[in-house]
């Protein structure tokens, strides 16, 4: 079998990019190399039932679905690599390997036909440029939830389906509390670009007026979307609250890290691509036991770094 | 010569270009010229062919425009992060036999150990020359 060169090259950047990330994280690789294993476990669990599986590769059908309608260089391979349809699908099966090795005891390995189905097939289509104007439904989120506004824009399919899930999953002990958890781990995308100082600067006030008002206001809008499922899942099982609790003061922590993180960086209009990657390990690790007082232990360094970051732009 | 006939471009219901059709002579410079949200980028895409017509036609010396007859530097070239110049070119060099980096490289003194992540915006500019080259 003759492999593309393209197709090596590929793999070789890849391999580049993940090590300088690896190497960029340093410790926290290990942890998130650990977090990798947790899932793996968690999917050789979940395997050993039929209908579990169902859902498994269901949800990975559709995870492959968003990966090609949002990744940013379609159109560069497209028009610049030959093999492209072959690394797509190469790199597709890649996401897929370890959770389809984990299926084999349960032997319902079958049901992996669909993804697996779905990473050869996606190659073969490329989704038409948007522009305008999209989604005016978003109307009922105030404009002073800009970063969810745009990030819904972007992702709202992701966003919307784990939404539905967690409410659909109410009666299954922890599953929407997962789901809420998985949920805010993608929202948490919302915060990696940074608004104009117009916008930062809008209502004046301090630095330290202006980030308290900023996670209040957050807070106020996450808790209205995930209170309604945590009661009923608490009516419905009506134990473990305390794990629950637990599970949940987590999630609010990464909330507010992510927002902490994001102004100890802030620079106008600009992402730290950086930054970016370091919340996104942080939300992972966050659903290891007890992980969560990482985030916690950031979001304090964080608050006074965003606090004397901020100082140039506010009137302190 | 380039020509576009009856070209029409839109996005979902939204119609950009309607029938238009032009002429621009080869060699030459031109320019377009046109207010914010005109079509000119839509226009460009759809030579470089990032867009596709939804009907009409783009032709290049009396046949069909091709991908290799375009030169199309994007407004924000992409870069995969965490790579260097040198990885970048690697994409190139494994799949055309006639491309020649070090010349590219020699004419834009670009930093190729470097991280793309670091260039400036000017870099990353002659850089995306590199998928053309």
């Amino acid at each position: 079998m003759v492999v593309p060169s393209s197709l090596k090259a590929f793999v070789a950047l890849r391999y580049k990019q993940v090590g300088r990330l690896a190497f960029d994280l340093g410790a926290y690789a290990v942890l998130l190399f650990y977090d990798f294993l947790v899932f793996l476990n968690f999917s050789l669990f979940f395997q050993r039932d039929a209908t579990a599986t169902i859902y498994v590769t269901a949800a990975f059908t559709f995870i492959l679905i968003n990966i090609h309608f949002s990744r940013k260089d379609l159109a560069f391979l497209v028009h610049h690599v030959e093999s492209y349809k072959i690394i797509l699908s190469v790199e597709y099966l890649a996401i897929l390997f370890p959770f389809i090795v984990t299926s084999l005891p349960g032997g319902y390995t079958y049901y992996w036909s669909f993804p697996i189905l779905a990473a050869l097939a996606l190659p073969y289509y490329q989704p038409a440029l948007k522009s305008g104007t999209m989604n005016a439904w978003l109307g009922f989120i105030p404009f002073s939830l800009f970063e969810w506004r745009g990030g819904l824009r972007k992702i709202y399919g992701p966003v919307a389906l784990l939404y539905a899930g967690a409410w659909a999953g109410v009666m299954v002990p922890y599953l929407s509390i997962l789901l809420l958890w998985l949920l805010t781990t993608v929202c948490l995308s919302f915060y990696d670009f940074n608004e104009s100082i117009s916008i930062l600067t809008d209502k004046g006030g301090t630095a330290k007026y202006f980030l308290h008002q900023k996670i209040k206001l957050h807070l106020q809008w996450v808790m209205i979307f995930f209170l309604p499922i945590i009661a009923l899942h608490l009516v419905f099982n009506p134990n473990n609250v305390w794990i629950v609790v637990t599970m949940v003061a987590g999630i609010v922590v990464l909330w507010v890290f992510a927002i902490l993180a994001k102004y100890s960086h802030y620079v106008p209009e600009h992402q730290w691509i950086r930054q970016s990657n370091f919340t996104a390990v942080m939300a992972l690790l966050a659903i290891l036991p007890f992980a969560f007082v990482l985030p916690a232990g950031f979001a304090i360094y964080y608050y006074f770094k965003a606090l004397k970051n901020l100082e140039v732009y506010f009137n302190d | 010569m380039i020509e576009l006939k009856n070209l029409c471009l839109a996005y979902g219901s939204h119609l950009v270009l309607d029938d238009l059709t032009a002429t621009w002579s080869v060699p030459g410079i031109h320019g377009i010229a046109g207010l914010n949200g005109a079509g000119k980028t839509t226009l460009f895409n759809a030579v470089a062919g990032f867009k596709k017509p939804v009907s009409g036609s783009l032709h290049f010396c009396q046949r069909t425009l091709l991908k290799e007859d375009v030169f199309f530097l994007e407004t924000s070239p992409y870069f995969y992060p965490n790579i260097t110049g040198n990885e970048y070119l690697s994409l190139f060099s494994q799949t055309r036999y006639h491309f020649d980096g070090k010349q590219l490289s020699e004419v834009f003194q670009l930093p190729l150990d470097d991280l793309i992540d670091h260039y400036s915006t000017g870099m990353k500019k002659k850089a995306g020359h590199y998928g053309y080259a």
